[in-house]
């Protein structure tokens, strides 16, 4: 059984976006709203230091799929909503969550709040018990009054809500998540099952992310590894596990980081 | 799957008890503590470590797990109480005091025959008292020879609790008869037209069981079901005189308060089976709201609140269990230093 994980090559990545907004159209998922980020990739986009001497750097951000995942542990029910997979993924029932948020809570890379919070980002996002999902596309008032559709126009135009929803199905998790549960990136399963590649790494243009089995030592993933002295992060205010450090044991990891300035 | 359903069903294949672990208070939240099926299960054939399972080969088949359960986890498969109790009354027409038996009893001396009648709670005695018109003869002579033979003494407690909490003459109506020589047994003679009807009424019944889908059996963990028990005294207590109503509020519903620690995180309100609690958005920000008909008493809940805010207690002091009302934070009433012993 393979053991996936992902490395991600900051020298490759210019900060795009382009790993996001295909997770977001594969996903489905929705805006971001009241401290909720909904966005299974993500980024920390830090700038530093006084003009001059300023820094800006980009770190795209994903759910790290930890072998000693904190939220697995949090979540009350059983059998549990927040569960590993045999093949290292940690993956996220929908049938049995009860949107308690211990998950959340547990996870060193969420926050129940990321604007409260000031957090560059949360891994899980928290879809409300009585607010609506995908709000805008149910909502009824024209985006430019008198000139444009509304939000509930279009989809119902396109038939299916959101308009652009890709259709996939898994036996944990649905394309569009319902009111009262949490949400997170679950690697793509319902993509990787069938032989392809999670949409975030099909999507970079600059082939930042490589996807692979950390338990074959040939793997690329586990090659680039071995290579480049990888980090992994901490948390999600973009610190660094030090070397030796094990935290959660995240599985994404991150080579050949640089700096124009030192 | 309606087929197989129904071919599992013709065929009696299907479980007698299914088991529904989304409603279970220890499948909700791992740190449940609650035994109430175990304690009730003499044959110890139920597991629920992970999941909720009845073990066939152990069981005895005394529903005693279907009438403990707070939450509703248990379901009798072709039982529908309402229907019993309106073939009950219908009976009641030609007959003066029906008689109610259990179908492990050879003998044909009842008007209706169920699995045994370890199902009857407090609450289905209170919704046949309150359905039926006239008396109603348990036939229990049988429990002495029959492997659950504790039921006989069980259902005469729960029916004395039942007249103790609500001061009703409720043993007076809903007769245990323990001697076979007392059962009062009258046959009800059919006419031609009322063979006819009563064979319609038969066939009818039984279709509609094989096609019931009401009681689906496996929910979403977020669904909320109101355990059958609490519906059931939610329709019967609305025949009950006022002061009645008052003290069945007292003995059965239940009512929740939070404290200033309530930190507003609405997880209680994923936590509770059965939809007792909700958010509504008001003028002063998001609320929690409660109501009492919905709520079956488990502490999920309180069991599951962060801060402590969150307590309940039996007893509902209000007027109206039906609606919804706002949760005010209540100050709690901390110990103060004069009022602790040194």
């Amino acid at each position: 059984m393979p053991k996936y994980g992902m490395v991600i090559d900051l020298q490759k990545c210019v900060g795009c976006g382009a790993c996001a907004l295909a997770c977001k159209t594969e996903n489905n998922t929705q805006d971001r709203a009241k401290g909720q980020t909904f966005n299974w990739a993500d980024f920390i986009m830090k700038a530093e230091g006084k003009f001059p001497d300023t820094k800006f750097t980009v770190r795209p951000v994903l759910c790290n799929h930890c072998t000693d995942a904190p939220c697995v542990k949090a979540c009350p029910v059983t059998p549990k909503a927040m569960h590993k997979h045999e093949n290292g993924m940690t993956i996220h029932n929908q049938e049995r969550c009860i949107g308690c948020r211990l998950c959340q809570d547990a996870c060193p890379y969420s926050t129940r709040d990321v604007d409260k919070d000031k957090a560059a980002y949360s891994v899980i996002s928290f879809n409300d018990f009585e607010d609506e999902v995908h709000p805008f596309y149910k909502d009824k008032t024209e985006v430019v009054a008198g000139c444009t559709a509304s939000g509930a126009e279009i989809s119902q135009k396109a038939g299916d809500m959101p308009p652009h929803r890709t259709l996939y199905t898994h036996s944990d998790y649905v394309s569009v998540r319902e009111k009262g549960k949490v949400e997170k990136c679950i690697f793509c399963e319902h993509r990787v099952l069938h032989g392809e590649k999670p949409n975030c790494v099909v999507a970079c243009p600059a082939s930042a992310r490589v996807f692979g089995d950390l338990s074959d030592p040939g793997s690329e993933v586990s090659q680039l590894i071995k290579k480049h002295k990888a980090v992994q992060l901490a948390n999600n205010k973009g610190e660094l596990l030090k070397p030796g450090e094990k935290g959660t044991q995240p599985n994404v990891y991150y080579i050949r980081n640089f700096s124009v300035r030192k | 799957m309606l087929k197989d359903k129904v071919i599992d069903r013709l065929s009696g294949s299907a479980d007698l008890i299914s088991t529904d672990r989304s409603r279970c208070m220890r499948m909700r939240f791992n740190r449940n503590g609650c035994r109430q099926c175990l304690e009730q299960c003499s044959a110890g054939a139920i597991d629920i470590y992970e999941d909720v399972n009845i073990n066939a080969d152990k069981c005895t088949e005394c529903m005693l797990c279907v009438s403990a359960c707070p939450s509703g986890c248990f379901t009798i498969n072709g039982l529908d109480f309402y229907s019993l109790t309106g073939r009950l009354r219908k009976v009641q027409a030609s007959v003066q005091s029906p008689v109610l038996g259990c179908l492990s009893d050879p003998k044909k001396t009842a008007h209706e025959k169920t699995v045994c009648l370890g199902f009857l709670s407090e609450e289905h005695i209170i919704a046949l008292y309150v359905f039926l018109q006239g008396p109603l003869q348990i036939d229990i002579s049988g429990c002495t020879d029959c492997r659950n033979s504790s039921i006989a003494g069980i259902l005469e407690s729960r029916i004395a609790a039942v007249g103790g909490k609500i001061s009703l003459p409720v043993s007076e109506k809903i007769r245990l008869i323990r001697n076979k020589a007392e059962i009062d047994f009258h046959a009800v003679s059919y006419d031609r037209r009322g063979f006819f009807s009563a064979l319609k009424n038969a066939t009818f019944l039984k279709a509609s069981l094989l096609f019931d889908d009401d009681n689906e059996p496996v929910h979403a963990y977020s669904a909320k079901k109101l355990p059958f028990k609490r519906e059931l005294l939610n329709r019967a207590i609305k025949f009950l005189p006022e002061e009645t109503q008052v003290a069945l509020f007292k003995n059965y519903y239940y009512n929740v308060r939070i404290t200033g620690d309530c930190n507003k995180c609405f997880a209680c309100v994923g936590m509770c089976p059965s939809g007792a609690l909700k958010i509504e958005d008001n003028n002063t920000g998001r609320e929690l709201f409660f109501n009492s008909s919905l709520c079956n008493g488990c502490g999920l809940c309180e069991n599951f609140c962060m801060t402590g805010a969150v307590g309940i207690k039996k007893g509902f002091p209000g007027k109206n269990p039906f609606e919804f009302i706002r949760l005010k934070e209540e100050v709690r009433h901390l110990p103060t230093a004069s009022s602790v012993e040194p």
